[in-house]
């Protein structure tokens, strides 16, 4: 279990990160959602413990992360853009990190081989393209076996089937192990098929911070043609109503509930139209994030 | 974790293994070019002479090849193996590793060390292999241990002082440059400074006992000194003193040092105003004294532009960019050329009172007045010269001289006569250089130069001083003279090969006192012409088994005592100039003006009057006689003087003056017209 | 095994109970049968194992699958007794359902022969493996 508690991070005048606090459950995948600039890497890379906190504290299983080799052999943390050492290839780097992580797991170094036959061991990484860079920091890390793989912006650049190969690799360890993997990413789409939850930052913050099913459950999207203007009046006296469209007769509405719940509620009136529509993660936030006063649309594409 | 793991984690030695080992193994290639390879071109060169090179430290050849691959080779070395710190993706990489950063710090310094050092003893054993193997150089085991010991203290130096600067500085450049300018400061601000002091402070003498002392802690001028002064004990100390503080300082900066600095030109921000100031202060002095040099004027607004530049391009380095040119930027300009022309103008103003001193007379010890400190001052050791040491027969403690000089000192101090433009063609005929030298009774010293005008209002002052004894004892540095015991060369100048030595020590003794008396006798010692036909007497006053240091007395014809002593003891004829030497003498008039002095020479005009009226061949014995007697071996050529050329019957010929006022007569009817 | 809609409003722990219980319904998970383990549905269905678990957990709150530590999860016996809070939901569910059938139209006979119609395909069901 990660612990962040009242994270700031002030670079020069600019506060990256400013009062964040986030528990990341073992065993579960966090995405964290934000735009460019919004202090995603800056969070990540105190968390792995590459920056000091100026102001709160990270904490592994209620042990410091900064400067503690006991809580950062458990960790790994994979930048946005990979560093290799010059001139190396991924079986010398793998000396490197046998000798550096204690759980290193030669057997699994030489299985994950397979998975990714595209890097040839022998071959100099920085010849490689972005992708396979990332792919071979991947197998690095997982070879090191971590509690906790923090990866920033990782799936940007793989092509898909690289990608479906690298969510199974992330799940097997979370299933097996507990593996906790906390993954950021400035677009929700790259990231909602893997996450079980998510967190929203903007300008520093943590704007939201939610289970991604109990967000899907929560709220829904549902067109109505009621029969009487005046059950429109009746229904919101009833339902938490987020957000309404009307075209014509037909009105479009968002509303927090179970489909149980609104069903009942909307039936009893027996609209002429009474539909339930799909509704994209990204509308999800976007309007639970309005009902908290922001505008999240630019936030998440 | 075990202290194994902690320390000695492999992956971390073997990256940093393969970051520096090039530079090791390039360095100990350098490093045997530098010890055995120079013992072996020196060998090699002693081949054909009579005494094999003796060395009295491995230093002694070519020692400043050594340091200066010392420098370039450990700063490269600390620079490579902090890239990791400095380059922004092996330092988030490297700080994401579960090692702390002591252990990260602690694998680059000791490898580094390692790498360092040992290019150095494999150097050294295969220079002790060498010691007695070579037949023309001289140098024992010691020695060599002696190279080894001393290199591995200056690379333990400057590797932990790049280290340090390194952790101060967030880009590998900046890193080195700072090193180097850091490395250089002492010395260039102090060469920069005396220029200024030189223009501005009036009777500024620049080579006094402080300055000497900045400059010996200017690393890299000190030890590139090393061939001839070796590298002491006490600086080998110093330097692995200054090295574990560094080490240690380096130490608690990186654990402040936020990883995310990497890139950023000054790590620590309360190191910023530093670097500004710094910046700005030597580009103010150094862009100014260029537009002084070449323009001689307006030397404010050459400090002016040399300031702004600077600042602006220490603002463009810790903003990392050219668009710097907003509010902030003018007012720091302004905050910052205040700080700056102060540190500028403080040291050159009266408050320091350094125009103004005067000592009082009881608190001498001892004084010195001449026209050049640097030469007549410093003392003779074994080693030769020593600047910081003064030598005590050119000191005097006599209270009147004291006196006397302190008086003429308070003159100038008071009217700070104004000599006139240094360009000028006169400016050393109508001006005197007056140099002092006081040793205080606190032990300290106070040197001052002037030059003072040769006007009535120092006259006076001037005289008393040059005609006094105690003046006369250190022109002629008769005191060191009084207590020599060195052989005496008497030369003929007319004729090199015709000289003598005096060997007896009564002999020595008898003509060194006539020597003395002779020199005390001299009226005015400024302005002391010898007539006549001379003699040079050459005399080693210090010696050592290193150098030697002649002496040249001219014997003044009017003294007579020294040619009866000389035609007692039958050296007289031995050495004069006689008739029967020379077949003939050729005369020329001198008619050339002051330009053509410089340019024209007596061959010149030999060959200008070959042939015409002008020219005069003598060759009656009566008349060569009466020419030797009048004219001069040496002394100033007045205007309308007469060049005689003295041919000798075996060949040679020498060169003489015939002075207006010498001329009898006799000699007057055969002059050319 | 079956197919997820990962972009569905409905959340995956859903859909996955969903279709775990349809195949119990129909036979197609017997009981006593182990389910697969949430490492190898992970990987067949590439989701995220976390979403597996709950759904697990959820089927097994519901009671039709039980686990036993360490072995994994299996489907329960039978469904013949369910609990009366759930037989309550039923009824009440089956009551509106017949009220709005009613409503437009549906007779009694036509009620019967779906019923008729939905036991036939249980049997069906239980007899094809």
């Amino acid at each position: 279990m990660i612990e962040i508690k009242q994270l700031t991070k002030i670079f020069e005048d600019e506060r990256a990160v400013e009062d964040v606090s986030l528990t990341v459950h073992k065993g579960s995948i966090f995405g964290l959602l934000g735009s460019n600039g919004a202090g995603k890497t800056t969070l990540l890379k105190t968390m792995a413990g590459v920056y000091r906190a100026d102001k709160g504290e990270v904490l592994l299983e209620g042990q410091p992360v900064y400067e503690n080799p006991q809580s950062k052999q458990r960790m790994i943390f994979l930048a946005d853009q990979p560093y290799f050492f010059a001139q190396t290839s991924i079986q010398q780097m793998a000396v490197f990190y046998r000798a550096i992580y204690p759980h290193w797991d030669e057997q699994r170094f030489q299985q994950m081989a397979q998975a990714f036959a595209s890097i040839p061991l022998k071959r100099k990484l920085h010849r490689l393209s972005k992708g396979m860079q990332r792919q071979a920091s991947l197998w690095l890390a997982l070879s090191c076996k971590p509690d906790i793989l923090i990866l920033d912006e990782p799936i940007d650049g793989l092509d898909p089937v690289m990608r479906r190969q690298v969510k199974n690799l992330l799940f097997q360890e979370v299933a097996d192990r507990e593996m906790t993997v906390v993954i950021s990413s400035h677009n929700l789409r790259e990231i909602e098929d893997m996450c079980d939850h998510v967190g929203i930052m903007h300008q520093g913050r943590l704007l939201i911070e939610k289970e991604l099913d109990d967000l899907k459950a929560a709220s829904h999207k549902i067109q109505i043609a009621f029969r009487d203007p005046r059950h429109e009046q009746a229904i919101s006296g009833l339902l938490d109503i987020l957000h309404k469209e009307e075209r014509g007769s037909v009105g479009t509405y968002i509303i927090k509930g179970t489909v149980e719940r609104i069903t009942e509620v909307v039936q009893t009136y027996q609209p002429y139209v009474f539909d339930v529509l799909p509704m994209t993660l990204e509308e999800i936030f976007i309007y639970e994030m309005g009902d908290a006063g922001y505008d999240v649309q630019p936030l998440l594409l | 974790m075990t202290f194994n793991h902690y320390f000695f984690n492999r992956g971390l030695w073997m990256h940093a293994w393969r970051q520096g080992g090039w530079i090791g193994v390039i360095y100990l290639l350098l490093m045997i070019f530098a010890g055995p390879m120079q013992l072996l071109i020196s060998n090699s060169a002693y081949e054909y002479q009579n005494d094999p090179r003796v060395l009295d430290y491995m230093f002694k050849e070519d020692g400043e090849i050594a340091i200066l691959f010392a420098f370039i080779m450990c700063i490269l070395m600390a620079v490579f193996l902090m890239r990791y710190i400095q380059s922004k993706r092996a330092a988030e990489m490297f700080h994401s590793l579960p090692v702390r950063r002591e252990q990260l710090f602690t694998v680059s310094l000791v490898s580094g060390l390692t790498m360092l050092i040992i290019p150095i003893w494999i150097t050294a054993l295969i220079s002790g292999l060498m010691v007695g193997n070579l037949n023309h150089v001289v140098f024992t085991v010691d020695q060599v241990i002696d190279w080894a010991v001393s290199l591995t203290v200056i690379s333990l130096f400057i590797f932990t002082f790049t280290l340090f600067v390194g952790m101060c500085i967030g880009q590998s450049i900046l890193q080195i440059i700072v090193t180097v300018i850091l490395f250089l400061l002492p010395s260039g601000l102090n060469f920069l400074y005396i220029r200024y002091f030189s223009r501005y402070l009036y009777g500024y003498y620049d080579e006094d006992s402080s300055s000497q002392f900045i400059t010996g802690w200017s690393p890299i001028e000190k030890l590139l000194d090393v061939s001839a002064n070796g590298f002491s004990q006490r600086d080998g100390w110093i330097y692995f003193i200054v090295s574990l503080v560094l080490i240690g300082l380096s130490y608690l900066l990186y654990k402040l040092r936020p990883t995310e600095k990497s890139t950023q030109p000054i790590v620590f921000r309360y190191f910023n105003p530093l670097f500004r100031v710094g910046v700005t202060l030597c580009s103010a002095l150094l862009i100014g004294l260029y537009g002084i040099t070449f323009f001689g004027k307006w030397d404010i607004v050459w400090c002016i532009i040399g300031g702004v530049i600077g600042y602006l391009a220490a603002e463009m380095v810790l903003r990392k960019t050219r668009h710097v040119f907003d509010r902030k930027l003018w007012i720091g300009m302004v905050f910052y050329g205040v700080i700056v022309a102060l540190l500028i103008y403080i040291p050159m103003s009266p408050l320091t009172g350094y125009e103004t001193k005067v000592p009082v007379p009881s608190e001498v010890t001892s004084v010195y007045i001449g026209n050049d400190i640097r030469n007549d001052l410093p003392a003779y050791t074994t080693h030769g010269m020593d600047i910081e040491k003064l030598n005590p027969d050119m000191l005097s403690s006599d209270p009147d001289y004291i006196q006397s000089i302190v008086r003429l000192h308070s003159q100038v101090v008071k009217d700070q006569p104004d000599p006139g433009n240094r360009n000028d063609r006169n400016y050393y005929n109508v001006n005197e250089q007056v140099q002092i030298a006081y040793v205080l009774k606190d032990g300290s010293r106070l040197f001052r130069s002037y030059m003072i005008p040769k006007s009535d209002e120092y006259r006076s002052y001037l005289q008393e001083i040059q005609q006094s004894g105690e003046y006369k004892m250190a022109f002629y540095n008769l005191k060191a003279l009084g207590k020599s015991d060195s052989a005496i060369k008497i030369r003929n100048p007319d004729i090199p090969k015709r000289h003598i030595y005096i060997t007896q020590p009564s002999e020595i003794k008898q003509l060194n006192q006539l020597i003395i008396k002779e020199k005390l006798a001299v009226k005015n010692p400024k302005n002391n012409l010898i007539y006549g036909n001379t003699l040079a007497m050459v005399i080693q006053i210090y010696k050592g088994p290193y150098y030697s240091n002649e002496h040249y007395y001219s014997w003044d014809p009017q003294f007579k005592p020294t040619e009866q002593w000389l035609k007692e003891k039958g050296y007289w004829d031995l050495l004069v100039t006689k008739v029967e030497d020379i077949s003939a003498i050729v005369i020329v008039p001198d008619e050339r003006t002051q330009e053509e002095f410089a340019v024209v020479d007596y061959a010149d005009l030999f060959k200008k009057y070959r042939g015409t009226p002008q020219q005069v061949i003598i060759s009656n014995k009566n008349q060569i006689n009466e020419l030797l007697n009048r004219s001069e071996t040496e002394g100033e050529n007045a205007d309308q003087s007469y060049i005689l050329k003295l041919r000798f019957k075996d060949g040679t010929g020498a060169y003489r003056v015939l002075n207006k006022e010498s001329i009898t007569p006799d000699i007057y009817k055969i002059l050319p017209k | 095994m079956f197919e997820l809609d990962v972009r569905s409003r409905k959340p995956i722990y859903e859909q996955l109970m969903d279709k775990i219980k349809e195949m119990i319904l129909y036979g197609i998970l017997k009981p006593d049968e182990q389910l697969p383990s949430v490492r190898t549905l992970s990987g067949q269905l590439t989701v995220n194992p976390n979403t597996i678990q709950k759904a697990y957990r959820e089927l097994e709150r519901e009671g039709y699958i039980y686990s036993q530590a360490g072995k994994g999860s299996f489907v329960a016996p039978s469904q013949q007794q369910p609990g009366a809070a759930q037989l309550a939901e039923m009824k009440e569910r089956l009551l509106k359902l017949f009220a709005e059938a009613i409503y437009l139209g549906f007779t009694k006979s036509d009620i019967e022969k779906l019923y008729q119609q939905t036991m036939e395909e249980q049997e069906r069901g239980k007899s094809s493996d």
